[in-house]
């Protein structure tokens, strides 16, 4: 019996630490391990005694890049539980402006993993600094659209990074419109630089490697999806947001401190492919233009065309934003008020990797006795295993170490795993 | 728009603090507390980051002078001050998790162009163990290297600007 232990120790270009363990015996996968190892986070017992006003403000400190996914998921929770009526709820001033707070988000978190994480593996370069020296052009490019998105969650939240404008019912302040004026135009700038970028990713030369996975997302009747009030999957799911709990188990495994959530018992995609692969008939007619204008094919199974899905969100996002800044005009008070009342509020939202689930459990005095935050890296934690062992066994496990290693790190970042927002993540160990 | 170098009342020089609000880490933001205390704001913008990474990039990219300060595990004594070349930094990106880390970030800057073409890196050392708990007050010994730091990079400053 051969037996080959391949370790990452800690895996770069991931958002959070983890590592990776592979034991091959015979020629075969023994034992595939995606070990989480930032410590727990413990945050949704840190919810429990606060009120519902707070969760804003609290839940965005969960992860530096994505906090307004976790702010809309929390505001679409209690909101959904102080007015069920989804077509009243919320103002659709309010709606337009977390649309484009949101398109803030997917275009600062794809532009950095796009061009700082993911690209450096495609055209055969160690790290996104020595990319630029060949790739100038590209990385500025995707530098100006992430700050565009930082600049467009700063508009309502005063800041980019753990924002401070939402509140439940809106914002606490409308944007001057002649700050919105300013990025409208830089928006609108941005639609042609947008549509190169998905030119660029659509020609890198991208390994092709389909493989069997079920998608899972949030559905709107006409949106592209950020909130909704449906889950679906490709193999045909389709659930209010208030039944995921009965259709998603999470379940602990020793070698991570993320859960890992499973589908009627089975592994499942969230993120950018998974999202345009259910909703490629909601994009904006100018991406799907230009996507028969190229050729991309959608749905893909193909995880490494998610670099091209998460371009296309990129354009689609920069497209909706400059059309709400281009009729942007404030409204005082910048929310409604809204009568709370106890009970179980559930809600969901499309964080940039994927369907981000909440539920928080309110007292009489709207105080949360029990909070549950289901993120989108954990739920893809079980899909990541299985793409591993599939995509490790194709390129051959008699490879050397530098390359299995190298592979795994690759098929890693294909998910642009959250770890800090899962851990409840990245380190490779091979074993042979 | 002023000459950035040759005028007799030459653009700011970019002043940027790097930290974060736990213990000794948050060196860098004192260093450029005093400093803002010390120069008008004709003579230094100064700023205090979080982290590094793009939004490091986006305050230096095309500035002419830029002076950053952060703490850093040396290994030398808790509050000695080092000033490294750009090459001298590690550049240790298996750790950070969030995007890039500054010698990633300032490398990044060198292969678009944009780095300034006068960057003085000073990092002040601590103990990793002082720098977990939030709120906490700086460490004596790091302490005690804030206004002497302060007080070198002004020295500096009249001294390019002279």
């Amino acid at each position: 019996m051969t037996e080959r232990r391949i370790e990452v120790p800690v895996l770069a270009r991931v958002e959070g630490e983890g590592a990776l363990d592979v034991t091959i015996r015979d020629g075969r996968i023994a034992d595939l391990k995606l070990r989480i190892f930032e410590p727990p986070r413990l945050f949704e017992q840190l919810l429990v005694g606060h009120h519902y006003s707070e969760i804003p403000d609290l839940v965005a400190r969960i992860c530096g890049i994505c906090p307004v996914a976790y702010q809309m998921s929390g505001l679409h929770a209690v909101e959904r539980l102080f007015a069920p009526d989804p077509d009243a709820w919320p103002l659709p001033w309010v709606h337009r402006m977390r649309r484009l707070f949101y398109c803030g988000e997917w275009i600062q978190s794809h532009a950095l993993h796009i061009h700082l994480l993911a690209a450096p593996d495609f055209l055969g370069f160690a790290s996104a600094p020595a990319m630029a020296v060949q790739y100038g052009a590209e990385v500025r490019r995707g530098l100006a659209l992430q700050g565009l998105g930082n600049r467009i969650i700063a508009l309502f939240g005063a800041r980019s990074v753990h924002p401070v404008g939402a509140r439940l019912g809106g914002f606490w302040r409308a944007p001057a419109r002649r700050d919105a004026d300013r990025l409208a135009a830089e928006a609108e700038r941005a639609i042609p630089q947008a549509e190169a970028l998905v030119r660029w990713t659509a020609g890198l030369p991208l390994p092709a490697a389909p493989q069997a996975f079920n998608c899972v997302s949030l559905r709107h009747p006409v949106e592209y999806p950020m909130m909704g009030e449906r889950i679906v999957s490709e193999s045909g799911l389709d659930i209010a947001v208030d039944d995921f709990e009965a259709q998603v188990t999470e379940h602990q495994v020793p070698h991570s401190t993320a859960l890992h959530g499973l589908l009627a018992g089975e592994p499942y995609l969230l993120g950018p492919l998974a999202r345009v692969n259910l909703n490629h008939d909601r994009l904006h007619p100018r991406v799907t233009a230009l996507l028969g204008d190229i050729g991309v094919e959608l749905p893909s199974h193909d995880m490494f065309q998610s670099v091209v899905a998460r371009a296309v969100e990129i354009l689609q996002a920069v497209i909706e934003a400059a059309e709400i800044l281009s009729e942007y005009a404030p409204e005082e008070p910048a929310y409604a008020e809204i009568a709370p009342r106890a009970g179980i509020a559930r809600g969901a939202s499309e964080a940039p990797r994927g369907l981000l689930w909440h539920r928080y459990d309110l007292d009489d005095a709207g105080l949360i006795t029990h909070a549950r935050i289901v993120p989108p890296t954990s739920q893809n934690q079980a899909r990541i295993e299985a793409d591993l062992a599939a995509t490790l066994t194709a390129v051959g496990l008699d490879a050397d170490d530098a390359t299995l290693r190298q592979t795994g790190e690759m098929v890693i970042r294909n998910y642009d795993p959250c770890i800090s927002c899962a851990t409840h993540f990245l380190r490779l160990t091979l074993h042979r | 728009m002023r000459h950035p170098l040759f005028a007799f009342d030459p653009a700011p020089v970019t002043i940027i603090g790097i930290g974060s609000p736990f213990g000794d880490d948050r060196v860098g933001w004192s260093v450029a507390d005093a400093l803002a205390e010390r120069l008008s704001a004709s003579k230094a913008r100064v700023l205090k980051l979080d982290r590094p990474g793009t939004a490091l990039l986006d305050e230096i990219a095309g500035r002419h002078r830029a002076v950053l300060v952060d703490a850093a595990a040396t290994g030398a004594a808790a509050g000695t001050l080092h000033c490294i070349a750009l090459e001298d930094l590690p550049a240790t990106s298996a750790g950070s998790s969030h995007g890039l880390g500054l010698a990633e970030a300032l490398q990044l800057a060198r292969s678009l162009g944009v780095l300034p073409a006068e960057l003085c890196l000073y990092l002040v050392s601590i103990d990793p163990d002082n720098a977990r708990l939030p709120g906490a007050d700086l460490t004596p010994a790091v302490a005690a290297a804030v206004e002497p730091l302060a007080a070198a990079i002004c020295k500096r400053l009249v001294a390019c600007a002279a």
